[in-house]
C-alpha cells in the first residue's frame, strides 16, 4: 500500500498535476495576499451575477445584455476621464468639475447612457414581445433580441472608438495601504464595499419596500399581479434600469481599477458572473454575491498553484458539479425561474 | 394586367440578375495591373488594419502618380475579412477568380494567412501578409511570403545589443500569454533559452497569463519579493499594458524586456510613464534614414485625414507600404504586363520573382528565405521620457536560397 502511494505521488510529482505543488512553502507564503487579491476581483463579478439574477428571478430569462450595459458603463467613464469623447467635451467638462476630475461628471454620463439604453433594451426585448405575444417571458426572443443588443453594443463601440483596448489613467493613481503584509488597493476596496453596500439596499429594497413587494408578486405570479394592482408595465423598466444600473456601476468601478477596457470586456467578466450565479442559485440575489465571489477565489487560486492554463476548469467543473449534484446552486430554490426573491 | 406584371417583374430579375453576374466580373483594363488588398477594416484588427491601409493607398498614389509600373497604373482592389479566416479564404478566391488579380497584399494575420495560404496555392497567386509572424506557416506553400521577422532572431538581437552597450542582464522572470501561439513560442520557447544562452538567472519558472484575462493580480502576486533586472513580458499589446499596470500597482518597478510583439506605437500614450525603461525590437525604425522619415510624415498626415490619430507608424504599417514597392519592383524586373490573357503566366513569375528579389524600402534591405519568410532589420529601442529611442540596430541578415 505504501508503495502505491509512493508511486501515485511520484507520478503527481512528475505530471502536469504535479506543477500545482510545486514550490508549494512559496505559493502557501503569498496565500494571503493572494486571498485578497481573489475578494477585490470578486467585488467586480458580484454586481453583475447580481444584474443577471435580478433579470432571470422576475422575467424569467437570461438577460445578455448585461455584459453590454457592463461595457458601456466602462466605455463611457474611459471617455470621460481620458478625453474619448474630443477635446471640446474635454474641456467642457475639465470647465465644470475641474481638470482632473471629469471622472464625477463621468459616473453621471455613465448611469444616465446605461440607463437609457437599458430602457431601449425593456422596450424592445420585453414589452415589444409581450405586446406581440401576450407574455414574453414564455418566449425565447427576449433572450435571443438581447443577444443582437449586445452585438449591437460591441459594435457600435468598435465604430466609434475601435477595436483596441482603451488605456485611462485613474485618478487615483495606484493608491493602496498594508494590513500586515498585504497590500490592498484603495480603489478597489472602495470599489468591494460599493458593490456590496449596493446589492444591501437592493436586497432591503426587495425585502422591505412597496417596490420591493410589487418586485416579488411580478416574481411570484405575474399574471395575478396585476389583479393585486400592481403595474406590471410601469414596473419591468424599472426592473431593467435596476439592473443596468448594477452594471454600469460595476463598469465605472471596472476602468477606475483596471483602468484599460475594450469593447469585449462585458463578455469576459460576464461570463464568469453567469457561472457564479449559477452556482449561488439563480434567482437569488445574496446566492449571486456568493458564488460571484467563489468564482473570483477560485480564479486565483487556481491561477496561482497551477497556473493560467487550468483556470477555466475549477470554476466550470465546479459549475457541473452543482448542476449535477444540486441543479438549484448553492442557496436556490426549488422553482427555476421565476419567483425567488 | 396581372400576367403582365408577373412578365414583367420576370423580365426585371432576369435583367438584374444578368447584371449582378456581369457586376462580379470586373473589366480589367489593359492599362491596369491589379493588385488584391486583403484587410480586416472591421473586426478584432480593424485599428491597425486601418493603418495598413492608409500605408498600401500611400505607396499606391505615388506608385501611379510617377507612371505606375510598366507604363500601366495599379489597381488596388480590397476585401474586408474582418479578421476572419474563413473569409480570408473567400478574399483570395475572389480576387483570383474575379478580379484577375496578379498578387495579393495580406491576409493580415496568422490565423488568416494558416488558411488563406493554401487556397492561394490552389489559385496560383502570391500572397504576402503584413504581420503574420507565427512561426513556419509560409514554408509549405511556394505562392506564400511574409513580410515579417522571426520572433527568436528579434529577442537576441535585443540581448546582444543590451550586452554590447553594457546594459547585460543579470537576472529575469517571464510572464506570457497562455493561449496565444505568438505570446507562448516567445515565452517558452524563444525567451526561456535564449536567456539561459546569453547567461541572465531565471528567477522563477515562467508565469502564465491568459489574454484576455481582465485580473492579472494573481499572476503579478508572484513576482514579488523577486529582485529581478527585467521582467521578460511576451504577450499582445493590449494584455501586455495590463499586465504592466498590474505590476506597478504592486510596486514591482523592474523594467519589462521583451521582442517584438507589443512594439506598438499605441505603447507610448497606453503604458505612459509605466514603460519607462522598456527594451524591445522591431523591424521598422522611423528615424532611420530621409525615406523613413518621409514615409513617417506622409503617413502621420494621411492618416488624420481619414480621422486617425497615430504618432508614428507600426512595422507592419512598414511592411505593407514596402511590400506595394516590393511587388513593383518585382513586376518590373519580370516585365510583367498585366495582360488578361497572360495572369497565371504572370502570377508565378511574380511568385519565382519574389524568391531572388533584393529589395531597399523604408524599412531597410529585405530578401526572402526559401521557406517564403522575409530577412528584415532588427532595431532595438527603449521607452525615454515616453519617448522610443533607438539603442543599436542590426542589418537584415542574408537569406538562405
Amino acid at each position: 500500500m505504501a508503495s502505491f502511494i509512493d508511486s501515485a505521488l511520484t507520478w503527481i510529482g512528475s505530471s502536469k498535476a504535479g506543477q500545482c505543488f510545486a514550490d508549494l512553502d512559496g505559493k502557501l507564503d503569498l496565500l494571503p495576499q493572494q486571498t485578497a487579491n481573489g475578494l477585490m476581483l470578486g467585488g467586480v463579478y458580484v454586481m453583475v451575477a447580481v444584474a443577471f439574477t435580478l433579470i432571470i428571478g422576475m422575467l424569467n430569462f437570461l438577460n445578455f445584455t448585461v455584459p453590454a450595459l457592463f461595457m458601456v458603463g466602462a466605455v463611457m467613464m474611459w471617455a470621460s476621464i481620458s478625453g474619448g469623447f474630443g477635446s471640446g467635451a474635454d474641456q467642457v467638462m475639465a470647465a465644470i468639475v475641474g481638470p482632473g476630475n471629469q471622472w464625477i461628471l463621468g459616473i453621471v454620463v455613465a448611469l444616465v447612457v446605461v440607463s437609457l439604453c437599458s430602457l431601449v433594451i425593456e422596450r424592445f426585448t420585453y414589452r415589444y414581445m409581450k405586446a406581440r405575444y401576450g407574455d414574453a417571458t414564455e418566449h425565447a426572443l427576449p433572450l435571443v433580441s438581447s443577444l443582437g443588443f449586445l452585438i449591437i453594443f460591441e459594435h457600435v463601440v468598435i465604430t466609434i472608438w475601435g477595436s483596441d483596448s482603451l488605456t485611462a489613467t485613474s485618478p487615483f493613481g495606484n493608491s493602496s495601504f498594508y494590513i500586515a503584509s498585504i497590500q490592498f488597493s484603495t480603489p478597489q476596496v472602495i470599489s468591494l464595499l460599493v458593490s456590496l453596500g449596493f446589492v444591501f439596499a437592493l436586497s432591503y429594497m426587495l425585502r422591505a419596500t412597496r417596490l420591493g413587494r410589487a418586485l416579488r408578486s411580478i416574481a411570484e405570479k405575474p399574471d395575478t399581479a396585476p389583479l393585486m394592482g400592481v403595474e406590471v408595465g410601469r414596473i419591468v423598466p424599472i426592473v431593467y434600469v435596476l439592473a443596468g444600473l448594477l452594471c454600469g456601476i460595476a463598469g465605472i468601478l471596472f476602468t477606475l481599477n483596471y483602468t484599460t477596457v475594450d469593447a469585449y470586456v462585458g463578455d469576459t467578466v460576464a461570463t464568469v458572473a453567469i457561472a457564479g450565479m449559477v452556482i449561488g442559485g439563480l434567482g437569488n440575489v445574496w446566492g449571486a454575491v456568493i458564488g460571484g465571489l467563489i468564482v473570483a477565489m477560485l480564479q486565483i487560486y487556481a491561477t496561482h498553484f497551477c497556473g493560467a492554463g487550468v483556470v477555466k476548469i475549477p470554476v466550470w467543473g465546479l459549475l457541473l458539479l452543482i448542476l449535477i449534484f444540486k441543479p438549484t446552486g448553492l442557496f436556490g430554490h426549488s422553482a427555476i425561474g421565476k419567483g425567488k426573491f | 394586367m396581372t400576367i403582365y406584371r408577373r412578365r414583367l417583374m420576370t423580365g426585371l430579375v432576369g435583367a438584374a440578375a444578368i447584371a449582378g453576374i456581369l457586376g462580379t466580373v470586373p473589366a480589367v483594363a489593359a492599362d491596369e495591373i491589379v493588385i488584391g488588398a486583403s484587410l480586416g477594416r472591421t473586426g478584432i484588427y480593424s485599428t491597425i488594419s486601418k493603418t495598413t491601409e492608409t500605408s498600401i493607398d500611400i505607396a499606391v498614389r505615388e506608385i501611379n502618380a510617377a507612371g505606375g509600373i510598366n507604363g500601366r497604373k495599379i489597381k488596388l482592389v480590397k476585401f474586408d475579412t474582418a479578421g476572419d479566416p474563413k473569409q480570408a479564404v473567400v478574399a483570395v478566391r475572389k480576387f483570383a477568380r474575379d478580379d484577375k488579380a496578379l498578387a495579393v497584399i495580406g491576409p493580415f494575420s496568422s490565423s488568416e494567412a494558416r488558411v488563406a495560404f493554401a487556397a492561394g496555392e490552389r489559385e496560383k497567386i502570391v500572397q504576402i501578409p503584413n504581420a503574420s509572424s507565427a512561426p513556419k506557416l509560409a514554408d509549405r506553400f511556394s505562392y506564400a511570403y511574409r513580410m515579417t521577422e522571426n520572433e527568436g532572431l528579434q529577442f537576441n538581437r535585443v540581448l546582444v545589443t543590451l550586452k554590447q552597450k553594457g546594459m547585460a542582464i543579470g537576472s529575469a522572470a517571464i510572464l506570457y500569454g497562455t493561449d496565444d501561439v505568438v505570446s507562448k513560442a516567445v515565452g517558452l520557447f524563444i525567451m526561456k533559452p535564449l536567456f539561459a544562452k546569453n547567461g541572465v538567472k531565471l528567477a522563477k519558472a515562467p508565469i502564465g497569463f491568459e489574454t484576455k484575462a481582465v485580473d492579472l493580480s494573481a499572476q503579478v502576486t508572484q513576482l514579488k519579493g523577486l529582485k529581478t533586472d527585467y521582467i521578460g513580458l511576451a504577450g499582445i499589446t493590449p494584455v501586455a499594458v495590463r499586465v504592466l499596470k498590474e505590476m506597478r500597482r504592486q510596486g514591482i518597478t523592474a523594467p519589462i524586456i521583451g521582442g517584438q510583439i507589443w512594439a506598438d506605437p499605441e505603447i507610448v500614450r497606453q503604458m505612459g510613464k509605466d514603460g519607462e525603461g522598456a527594451v524591445f525590437s522591431a523591424w521598422f525604425w522611423y528615424k532611420r534614414d530621409d525615406r523613413s522619415k518621409e514615409f513617417t510624415r506622409k503617413f502621420v498626415e494621411e492618416n488624420k485625414k481619414r480621422g486617425i490619430d497615430k504618432p508614428f507608424p507600426h512595422h507592419v504599417d512598414a511592411s505593407a507600404y514596402d511590400t506595394v514597392y516590393l511587388l513593383k519592383q518585382v513586376m518590373e524586373e519580370q516585365k510583367i504586363t498585366g495582360d488578361p490573357a497572360k495572369v497565371a503566366e504572370e502570377r508565378t513569375k511574380i511568385r519565382d520573382g519574389l524568391k531572388t528579389v533584393v529589395f531597399n524600402g523604408v524599412i531597410g534591405k529585405i530578401c526572402f528565405e526559401s521557406t517564403g519568410d522575409a530577412q528584415l532589420p532588427g532595431y532595438v529601442l527603449t521607452m525615454k521620457n515616453s519617448e522610443w529611442q533607438l539603442i543599436g540596430s542590426h542589418d537584415s541578415l542574408p537569406c538562405k536560397k
